[in-house]
């Protein structure tokens, strides 16, 4: 795992404690993390600098994770984005499938473990993306 | 005063004499004398010649004045005495005086005497010429006494003085055989003797009032004749007698005998008379009346006496009669008869025929007689008649009832207006008509029998029929006759009498009614909503097919059920009620939910809809209920209620779990983090595994609310529920304590669920953990059974949600726990809702199994008793198949990966 190249993640969640965790768990991993607190914010940043993962929360005010996701796989079509969800507000509707469907390469549930995180990550980052990235 | 005037001196000095008649002389007085001086020479002197005057001296020696005064008076009476004396004292004057001298004059007071002899002489001369004059009036008298018709006597109790000739031939006696009769005795009727000695006997005791009657005289001969008298006491010689005066009345007496037997007989006739009469004159007063007419008008005679025939008429007849009797006394007519009313004394009325004519009383004038007839009665029952007769003709053609009457001969006699204006013609037309004329030609041969069979012997008096008539205008009615025979005393027919009635609108009326009848049947019986007719003796009086159907019953059924049978235990007794006060008037409309039990046990939800009605003809009180069944809108509703609870308790605990899952995110990831860097063997290991273990039973929780509020990702697939359940009972042995007896009887076999086996694993854990708790660590018995249920109406009726299209797993879970009461049972699927105390319980094990529960389109039912125990029944479809397809058990997913 120390031996896995440096990644710049870009994360997007509203939540604060979430995004310091991760940054922790991910920069501890050895990967370069930026923060975003909401979808177009997230996107901003992307479209200023790229980053090689995008690791999103799905509910989130402003603009939520499904309608990021939307936006970013239709204008950066390789993109690798996780989404991540402490379960929906709104029932009925499964919204880390739902992210599946429009473009994320692996959903995680809230809470989930460090191991559960790096593993997805690392998978994503070595996975095929679309336009045969990295 | 005579030439010259014979003085008598009772005297014995002459010179007294001698001066007297020189005073005498020188008044122009001639005058011769005589002394006297003893009664002897007196008396002879007295009667030698006539005397004009005595004086008397009142002493004489041989005699005095009273005697001389005595024998003057003796010889006559009227020869005037004059006493001259010396002196007298006034006793001896006052005798004198009262023994009949005429004056006395003193000798001191001569000069008086002179003027007192001319005064006495010419009194007696007066005297004297009356006298005469009153002879000759008797001589005159006695002749006329003795020459009158008039018998004329006069008698005293010293027999008969005198009695005319009139009197003597009256009885046929001669004056001196009449004198030595008794008169009383002989002359008179033994009758009439008593009265008569009366009435003298009266009169000889000084009454002097004449007496005057009538008595039966005997004529000597024996013969009797009436005789009047009028008897008065008179002086007779100086004593006193009775002058009678007698009439032969035996003429008049006879006359007037007659004439009271002729007033008599008028009288008795009159009065007796049977016809009522009275009699009034000019004045109009009535003289008399009989007893008929007293009796007629109730008055006395006397009452009757001065009224006038007008006062007893009554005001509005006097028009009528009084006019007529004015021309009786006009002369235009001799008799009058009329008839009008009279007021009887007791105020009622009474009809009289009165016949008046004029006629002439004995003495020319003129009065009125009338005859009087009560003729009340004859008039009351004339008038009565004739109203009868007028009531009876107005009635027949007046009465609203067409009638008539027929011959025997088959032709009317009359029909009235009626009948007319019910066949269109006139009573003359019907007089040249036939009965069966007017009747309609399809019921000719039938009208014709039943007229026939009226004059069949033995037949029917009456008859009745509904026929068809033709009117005259053509139209043709219906009409309801009634025929009745009047027969002879033979049994022959008299006449008939028919009465018609048109009921062409009852027949129409009530050919509509049947078919109204038919249509309203037919809508009822066969009307989509179900109907029933409850009758107030709480019984089904009629219930239509969608009735029956709704509630699985046959019509002969129903027949003997009451509404309350088909109703659901818990609220019989409440609607029952409601009914009963339905019937009392005391609710009149009613729209109800309520909940009715088919035959086949199966619950139902209807809305009832109920009036009450009255049958118009019976007055019988009916409810009619229309009832639609909202079994399906009731279930949705308890489910819509339900989930949409369930909803807003799922946003909140999603809510919650989203943020939780947020919050445990960096407690678990940040501690793993912490531990990685940390040394083996780091005595900060052991803590940071105990804020892991937390965390990871932190997630658990959130888990759980998610899946009670479907928020979480389940994995449906078909399960084996009969493995799946062995599976579980051996995971229940495992977690309850040894004190708790764990029976498991799971069927073989069941068939397939589709679910997901970890949530259906958590549901009977969660019941098992719950029966544990209920028992508190007693020593209890858990049972856990699983049965295969083929659905029928039954079971759908008792757990309402099921779908009797479909088969069930069942799933008891039992305990002989403490129970719980009826409170608790209705809140223990809520979310939240726990019994248990703070902290050791969250309220959602019962609200997830509810939730996993209904996901698997499954029911869940729940009942149970304080002190006895809690039973639950979880009922799940079951896949039509039959081929048991086994699935691999899938293991939940760890929250926290296994180190």
């Amino acid at each position: 795992m120390m031996e896995r190249k440096m990644a710049r993640v870009l994360i997007i969640d509203d939540e604060k404690l979430a995004r310091i965790t991760l940054r922790k768990i991910l920069e501890n991993a050895g990967h370069d993390v930026a923060e975003a607190s909401n979808g177009s914010e997230g996107i901003a940043m992307y479209r200023a600098q790229p980053a090689d993962l995008v690791v999103t929360d799905i509910i989130m005010p402003d603009k939520e994770g499904v309608e990021t996701i939307i936006e970013l796989t239709r204008d950066f079509p390789n993109i690798r984005i996780i989404a991540i969800s402490g379960g929906g507000r709104t029932r009925n509707l499964d919204f880390l499938k739902l992210a599946q469907q429009y473009g994320a390469k692996h959903v995680l549930a809230k809470p989930f473990s460090q191991q559960e995180l790096l593993g997805a990550v690392n998978a994503v980052l070595d996975g095929p993306s679309v336009a045969g990235h990295a | 005063m005579p030439d010259e005037i014979q003085i008598l001196f009772v005297e014995d000095s002459e010179a007294d004499a001698l001066l007297i008649a020189r005073w005498l002389n020188k008044h122009g007085v001639k005058c011769t004398y005589e002394i006297v001086d003893n009664v002897k020479d007196l008396l002879g002197a007295l009667g030698s010649r006539p005397r004009d005057i005595v004086l008397s001296d009142y002493n004489l020696p041989q005699f005095d004045a009273p005697q001389a005064l005595a024998a003057v008076r003796a010889f006559d009476p009227d020869l005037p005495v004059i006493v001259v004396s010396g002196s007298i004292g006034e006793e001896q004057a006052a005798d004198l005086m009262r023994m009949g001298a005429r004056d006395i004059v003193l000798k001191s007071n001569l000069i008086r005497l002179g003027p007192a002899i001319l005064r006495e002489i010419a009194d007696r001369m007066e005297r004297q010429r009356l006298v005469r004059h009153v002879i000759d009036a008797e001589r005159r008298f006695s002749d006329l006494v003795k020459g009158s018709i008039q018998g004329i006597a006069i008698v005293s109790r010293h027999g008969l003085h005198f009695a005319n000739d009139a009197y003597c031939r009256m009885f046929g006696y001669s004056a001196e055989e009449l004198a030595s009769i008794h008169r009383n005795k002989v002359l008179y009727h033994a009758d009439d003797q008593a009265r008569i000695k009366q009435f003298a006997t009266a009169r000889m005791s000084g009454d002097s009032s004449p007496h005057h009657y009538e008595a039966r005289g005997v004529r000597r001969d024996g013969s009797l004749f009436w005789v009047e008298h009028l008897s008065n006491r008179v002086t007779w010689n100086g004593q006193p007698a009775t002058q009678i005066v007698a009439v032969d009345i035996t003429d008049r007496k006879e006359a007037e005998r007659k004439l009271v037997e002729r007033e008599r007989k008028y009288r008795e006739t009159f009065e007796n008379a049977p016809v009522a009469m009275f009699r009034n004159g000019f004045d109009r007063k009535i003289v008399e009346s009989n007893a008929a007419m007293r009796q007629l008008l109730g008055y006395s005679e006397e009452e009757l006496a001065g009224r006038r025939p007008r006062d007893f008429i009554p005001e509005e007849d006097k028009a009528d009669s009084l006019p007529l009797v004015d021309k009786l006394w006009t002369g235009e007519a001799d008799r009058v008869d009329m008839e009008h009313r009279m007021i009887r004394r007791d105020g009622k009325t009474i009809w009289v025929r009165t016949s008046v004519s004029l006629t002439r009383d004995d003495d020319g004038q003129p009065f009125l007689i009338t005859h009087c007839q009560d003729t009340t009665e004859r008039r009351e029952a004339e008038l009565a008649l004739v109203a009868s007769e007028n009531q009876y003709r107005e009635l027949f053609d007046n009465t609203p009832v067409a009638m008539c009457w027929v011959s025997p001969e088959g032709h009317y006699i009359q029909a009235n207006r009626a009948l007319q204006d019910l066949l269109g013609y006139s009573a003359e037309e019907f007089l040249t008509m036939h009965p069966l004329d007017t009747v309609h030609p399809e019921d000719q041969a039938f009208s014709q029998d039943s007229m026939g069979s009226l004059f069949r012997p033995g037949g029917p008096d009456f008859i009745s029929d509904e026929v068809r008539h033709i009117r005259k205008d053509g139209r043709v009615i219906w009409v309801l006759i009634a025929i009745r025979i009047v027969r002879n005393e033979d049994g022959s027919v008299r006449y008939i009498l028919a009465q018609l009635q048109d009921i062409t609108g009852r027949r129409e009326a009530e050919n509509a009614l049947v078919a109204s009848e038919n249509q309203f049947r037919v809508l009822f019986e066969n009307a989509p909503v179900a109907m029933a007719w409850i009758s107030n003796t709480g019984k089904f009086f009629r219930a239509n097919r969608a009735y029956q159907e709704m509630l699985g019953y046959s019509e002969s059924e129903l027949a003997t059920m009451r509404p309350v049978d088909v109703m659901h235990p818990d609220i019989a007794a409440q609607r029952a009620e409601r009914m009963k006060k339905m019937f009392a008037g005391t609710s009149e409309l009613s729209s109800i939910e309520n909940r009715l039990v088919r035959k086949d046990g199966k619950s139902i939800w209807v809305l009832v809809n109920a009036k009450v009605m009255t049958d118009p003809r019976t007055e019988e009180r009916y409810i009619l209920a229309h009832l639609q069944d909202i079994t399906a809108r009731k279930t949705a509703e308890e489910q819509l209620f339900h989930s949409q609870k369930m909803e807003a308790l799922g946003n909140l605990a999603g809510g919650i779990a989203h943020d939780f899952n947020n919050m445990l995110l960096p407690i678990v990831a940040l501690t793993e983090l912490t531990k990685a860097s940390l040394p083996d063997g780091d005595a900060l290991h052991e803590n940071l595994d105990t804020v892991l273990e937390a965390a990871d039973k932190a997630g658990k929780l959130v888990k759980q609310i998610l899946t009670f509020s479907r928020q979480d990702q389940s994995e449906k697939a078909e399960i084996d529920i009969s493995r799946c359940m062995k599976e579980a009972l051996g995971l229940i042995k495992n977690i309850l304590p040894s004190s708790i007896t764990v029976n498991g009887h799971i069927g073989r076999d069941v068939g397939t669920v589709i679910g997901d086996q970890a949530q259906l694993h958590s549901v009977v854990l969660n019941l098992a953990s719950n029966a544990a708790d209920a028992m508190a660590g007693r020593v209890g018995e858990f049972e856990i059974t699983l049965t295969r249920l083929a659905t029928d109406a039954e079971l759908v009726a008792l757990v309402p949600g099921l779908d009797i299209a479909r088969n069930y797993a069942r799933i008891v879970v039992r305990d002989n726990g403490s129970g719980m009461d009826k409170q608790t049972l209705d809140k223990i699927f809520n979310p939240f809702f726990t019994t248990k105390a703070p902290g050791e319980g969250t309220g959602l094990g019962l609200a997830m199994v509810h939730g996993i529960v209904e996901r698997h389109g499954g029911v869940v039912t729940v009942s149970s008793e304080l002190g006895v125990g809690t039973r639950f029944a979880i009922y799940l479809p079951l896949q039509d198949t039959s081929a048991l397809v086994a699935s691999p058990a899938s293991v939940p997913k760890p929250l926290v990966p296994a180190e």
